[in-house]
């Protein structure tokens, strides 16, 4: 699916604040974790939300989400469980001019960003916005099975489509299920910003550039080539 | 532009239930507040199913629409859950439905953040997406949750929750035609549902207002009025704060499908789609019907949609 904006903007983030947990998440997680013969996890230590992550990016002097610009349409994406159930894109529709459409696409591993930029394509073509922000997003402390390996980390990658700026290139976004995961490719770490940490470093470029994704779980491949602008 | 259509909805209701009392009582809601679910809010029994897994009961709702040719159209799986996390990595609440409908080809993914109001967006999504992918494909929508202990039982001043769960069965044109979906989120009732006392009293001089508007909103956008409603299908919370809705946006008397809450308590995003299965049988060709859902953060939405089949002129009976 080609997206009916060109990418305008990519960052990423890693610097985000952190507090206690309040006490109600530790009760909340506790009967989650249950269903899945997890024990209680532990209270203790600091951590953040993706309502605080994007608080942050949408406090920082330079960020995407900090600009004044009509923003249309956001699109969150996440892999792991949040730090307490909160309400990111609530807090960007209040917050940002001009949403129309927030949501977050999640429940699908390392292509949960794929999904996300599959399902924010659709809506920006109905809705013929003219910008739209992505953010992908994993943190450091997810609720993971006993036997999950998976290495996380708090952090942003934020995309910009549409909007001022000249453009990167152009996105086409596929997600696919009952692919076999490409051998040797190692998986996406940490699981939705993986794939996409290092795109800014290669970005504009003169031939496309490939992200892909996998996960294990659904068998779900994703796929996203930059076509660098100019070239269609 | 063929429009979105909801082709068909099933639903699971746990056989079990408990007195809603007994969720009060063990949540520590006190007696003079428990009357107030009981005799104002109109809650008498929720629906709970404690030793079976969401993806079971998600599964079982679905089965209903699914024989062979369908399930082979479909092309995605999405569950729009309340809280934005099901299970713990990588678990994959919605991905382990597919497998258990024997959906191999679609791709599952969760669709939130509208809260209780998320399976409503999730329709619009799974329109546009397939306008995208190509002709004669369908997408299931799921709705549903578990009840986990404290918040997760009691939305305080609001709702009890139950576990019935809806699939809704979408496509592009044919069945229940989309004419249009309104949505709003409020701004200052992010912290939700552990809002300080000073933010539920302002959430619920809001809501009511938010409500209405989102209602007239949706009215609006394709020039009906309250009087062409034949049908609304509610979100199962405070039934008090459905008929102050009723009056202000000037809908029939009788055309509010109320009356789960005294059956299965809130099912979460799935008490739309419940009430329409409830009531499929009073859906005449051409009616028009909204369904409706607030969820916390805060987003209300509400989804204007013509029954399939031609309406009688005016007059006709």
């Amino acid at each position: 699916m080609r997206w009916p904006l060109p990418l305008t903007g990519i960052r990423t983030d890693s610097v985000f604040a952190r507090r206690p947990f309040r006490a109600h998440t530790d009760r909340f997680y506790s009967a989650l974790g249950e269903r899945y013969g997890l024990p209680a996890p532990s209270a203790a230590g600091l951590r953040t939300t993706f309502a605080d992550m994007v608080r942050t990016l949408r406090a920082l002097p330079g960020h995407p989400l900090h600009e004044e610009h009509a923003t249309e349409l956001v699109v969150l994406a996440h892999a792991g469980t949040d730090a307490e159930a909160s309400w990111p894109a609530p807090v960007l529709s209040a917050q940002l001019p001009g949403v129309r459409r927030a949501f977050a696409v999640s429940d699908l591993g390392p292509v949960s960003g794929f999904a996300g930029l599959e399902v924010g394509g659709a809506y920006a073509a109905a809705m013929r916005c003219d910008r739209a922000v992505v953010v992908l997003m994993d943190q450091d402390r997810p609720i993971v099975r006993a036997e999950d390996r998976t290495t996380w980390a708090t952090r942003a990658v934020t995309l910009v489509l549409g909007g001022e700026g000249p453009p990167l290139g152009h996105l086409d976004v596929s997600v696919t299920r009952g692919a076999a995961q490409t051998p040797g490719l190692p998986p996406s770490s940490p699981p939705t910003t993986g794939a996409w940490w290092h795109l800014p470093d290669t970005l504009p470029a003169v031939e496309d550039v490939v992200v892909t994704g996998y996960d294990p779980t659904s068998r779900c491949a994703g796929r996203c080539r930059i076509v660098p602008a100019g070239r269609q | 532009m063929t429009p979105t259509a909801i082709r068909g909805v099933g639903v699971y209701l746990p056989a079990a239930s408990e007195p809603v009392e007994d969720v009060l009582l063990r949540n520590g809601v006190p007696e003079q507040e428990r009357r107030y679910y009981r005799d104002f809010f109109g809650f008498g029994r929720v629906r709970r199913d404690p030793g079976r897994p969401l993806e079971e009961q998600l599964a079982d709702a679905a089965r209903p629409l699914l024989d062979a040719s369908v399930a082979a159209s479909i092309r995605y799986v999405i569950h729009a859950p309340t809280v934005q996390f099901t299970a713990p990595y990588p678990e994959a609440v919605t991905a382990r439905v597919a497998e258990l409908l024997g959906l191999d080809r679609a791709v599952p993914f969760a669709l939130s953040q509208h809260a209780c109001a998320s399976a409503l967006l999730a329709v619009e999504a799974a329109g546009l997406l397939l306008d995208r992918s190509g002709p004669g494909g369908q997408v299931l929508v799921l709705a549903g949750e578990k009840t986990f202990r404290g918040e997760g039982e009691v939305i305080e001043g609001s709702a009890v929750m139950g576990e019935g769960t809806a699939a809704v069965l979408v496509g592009r044109g044919g069945g229940d035609r989309m004419l249009t979906l309104a949505t709003r989120t409020l701004a200052g009732f992010h912290e939700a549902p552990f809002l300080t006392v000073e933010a539920e009293r302002a959430f619920t001089v809001a809501y009511i207002e938010a409500l209405s508007g989102v209602i007239r909103d949706a009215l609006d956008d394709v020039g009906l009025a309250a009087e062409d409603v034949d049908h609304v299908f509610p979100h199962n919370v405070n039934r008090m704060s459905w008929l102050r809705v009723r009056q202000q946006v000037g809908l029939g008397a009788e055309v509010i499908r109320l009356g789960g809450q005294a059956t299965r308590g809130h099912c979460f995003g799935a008490d739309p789609f419940i009430a329409w299965h409830e009531n499929r049988e009073r859906l005449r060709p051409g009616d028009r019907y909204l369904l409706v859902a607030a969820g916390l953060g805060a987003t209300l939405t509400a989804a204007l949609f013509e029954h399939g089949g031609a309406r009688p002129p005016d007059g006709a009976s």
